[in-house]
């Protein structure tokens, strides 16, 4: 039985652009980088408009540090992931709070669509989220997550195996 | 580690790449702006920080200069004359005035004021072969003056005919002048408004006299008007200390009461009379809070009143007849058919 989350010969988007020379200017930067960066948040998020703040407030960081930075491209990357987890890490503390949706995974249906897929990435916790976002969609490698994420290579292959078996076990309810 | 999501995977990659090909954004000029909106945000926000900061800071600040300003009303600090440390210290209490440190001398002299205007005499003469050490004017409580402390632009004078000092003063009128007189006393005269001339003229009377007589050689009314002082002649008799006793189940308990001309004279007597008696591990010299800790005498603690009363409980806590003898006779109080009646009471 194929479910309709799955894969129908679908190629898979390579939306990873070339890395951001150093000496880029701040405007360059974010004519290249502002429409990446607030889709990486998008899928990080879920909402296009808390990800556009959140990625104009990290514009703003870069900006403020720019006289001092080395590789903006990709301090500007984990500005983006960073403020992406603290947001997340208020929504789940929230929902904790409200103690609605805390374990709660989303509705469960025998047909879930791609879409559906994509939102039951809610139900993992923030660092889970993060790491299946880049590994899937920035296609990073778990050591470039791991630095990202300030953890060992092992615990990102660790997190990434026990996400998709999550994500598994939401989508086949 | 098997990989078994295999098809979540592919479906996972797929569904990502639909949901961001679906965000229609671009770096227009109104995002950019918004950047500069969260950057001028941002720099408004650690402003705000940056002065709470300095509102916390300076609230600290004040209220340390507060709390320090009631330690000092209440505890002024220690002060050495001079800058020479090799002197001995006096130690200064906020309520008893200066105390004098067993075997290193005796305050003769002390004027206690509750004017605002800090003019004062005190001279603390050494005991034999020691530096003479310095006495220390302090802020009446609520006056809040700092100690003053003899100044680098201080200027060598000559009191009298031929004896050297040191004249220093400072902006607000306060004026020192030091020297010593030939039996090794020091004296520092502090005035507030007084001429230098007159504080000179002062000072020479009290080398003249000091070099006519044995004792410190001036009296209360030699001093100009205006100026305290209160003295005790070196050599007088100190009055018989008082002293009661209770033999309890924990064994012998004594209480000593010392009056004297003033509280440091008292204390002064009482430290020399306990410091052999204290010495002993098994007695313990108790005392009200606040009192005075000599560290000479080891865990010693004083009581002093403001009558001039300085009064210390001792309790021998052992029953060693022996050693109760032996403190009984360190403290040498009371009359002889006194304390051989309380011995025979101890040994009974």
């Amino acid at each position: 039985m194929r479910h309709r989350w799955q894969a129908e010969g679908e190629p898979p988007a390579r939306p990873v652009a070339a890395a951001v020379p150093d000496d880029v200017t701040f405007d360059e930067l974010f004519a290249r980088e502002y429409g990446p960066m607030v889709r990486l948040a998008v899928l990080l998020l879920g909402n296009e408009g808390e990800a556009e703040e959140t990625v104009q407030d990290a514009f703003a960081i870069v900006l403020e540090r720019w006289p001092r930075l080395e590789r903006p491209g990709g301090y500007l990357r984990s500005c983006v992931v960073n403020r992406c987890r603290d947001q997340l890490r208020r929504r789940a503390l929230g929902r904790r709070i409200r103690r609605t949706r805390a374990t709660q995974p989303v509705e469960a249906t025998t047909e879930l669509g791609a879409d559906d897929l994509f939102d039951a990435l809610d139900v993992l916790p923030p660092r889970r989220r993060v790491a299946v976002v880049l590994r899937f969609y920035e296609e990073r490698s778990e050591a470039e997550i791991a630095e990202i994420l300030g953890v060992r290579p092992g615990t990102v292959k660790s997190m990434l195996h026990r996400a998709l078996a999550q994500l598994r076990e939401v989508i086949e309810r | 580690m098997t990989d078994d999501n295999g098809d979540v995977r592919s479906a996972l990659t797929a569904a990502l790449a639909r949901r961001a090909r679906a965000v229609e954004v671009e770096a227009t000029p109104r995002a950019r702006a918004a950047v500069d909106r969260h950057r001028a945000r941002r720099t408004r926000r650690r402003q705000t920080r940056s002065l709470a900061a300095v509102g916390i800071a300076v609230a600290v600040a004040l209220g340390s200069g507060v709390f320090i300003a009631q330690l000092r009303d209440d505890h002024p600090p220690a002060v050495v004359a001079g800058n020479d440390s090799s002197l001995p210290r006096v130690i200064v209490d906020g309520r008893a005035g200066l105390r004098p440190v067993p075997d290193q001398g005796d305050l003769v002299t002390s004027a206690v004021e509750d004017t605002y205007e800090m003019t004062q005499l005190q001279v603390f003469r050494p005991a034999d072969g020691q530096l003479p050490a310095i006495f220390a004017p302090w802020s009446p409580a609520g006056a809040r003056r700092p100690l003053p402390q003899p100044s680098g632009d201080a200027e060598s004078v000559v009191v009298g005919d031929d004896t050297a000092g040191v004249l220093s003063g400072r902006a607000d009128g306060l004026r020192m002048l030091s020297f010593q007189l030939d039996d090794g006393t020091k004296v520092y005269l502090y005035a507030f408004g007084v001429a230098e001339q007159d504080l000179l003229a002062v000072a020479a009377g009290l080398v003249q006299r000091g070099r006519a007589s044995s004792g410190v050689g001036f009296e209360p009314p030699d001093l100009p008007a205006g100026w305290v002082a209160r003295l005790e002649p070196p050599g007088s008799a100190a009055p018989r200390p008082r002293a009661s006793y209770t033999l309890t189940g924990r064994g012998l308990e004594v209480t000593v009461e010392v009056r004297a001309g003033n509280a440091f004279t008292a204390d002064a007597q009482l430290l020399s009379l306990l410091s052999t008696a204290a010495s002993a591990e098994s007695v313990r010299v108790a005392g009200r809070p606040g009192s005075l800790i000599c560290e000479a005498a080891g865990p010693c603690r004083l009581t002093w009143r403001p009558d001039d009363t300085s009064v210390a409980t001792i309790t021998i806590s052992t029953a060693d007849r022996n050693e109760i003898d032996r403190v009984v006779s360190a403290v040498r109080l009371g009359t002889a058919a006194e304390w051989e009646a309380l011995a025979e009471e101890v040994r009974g």
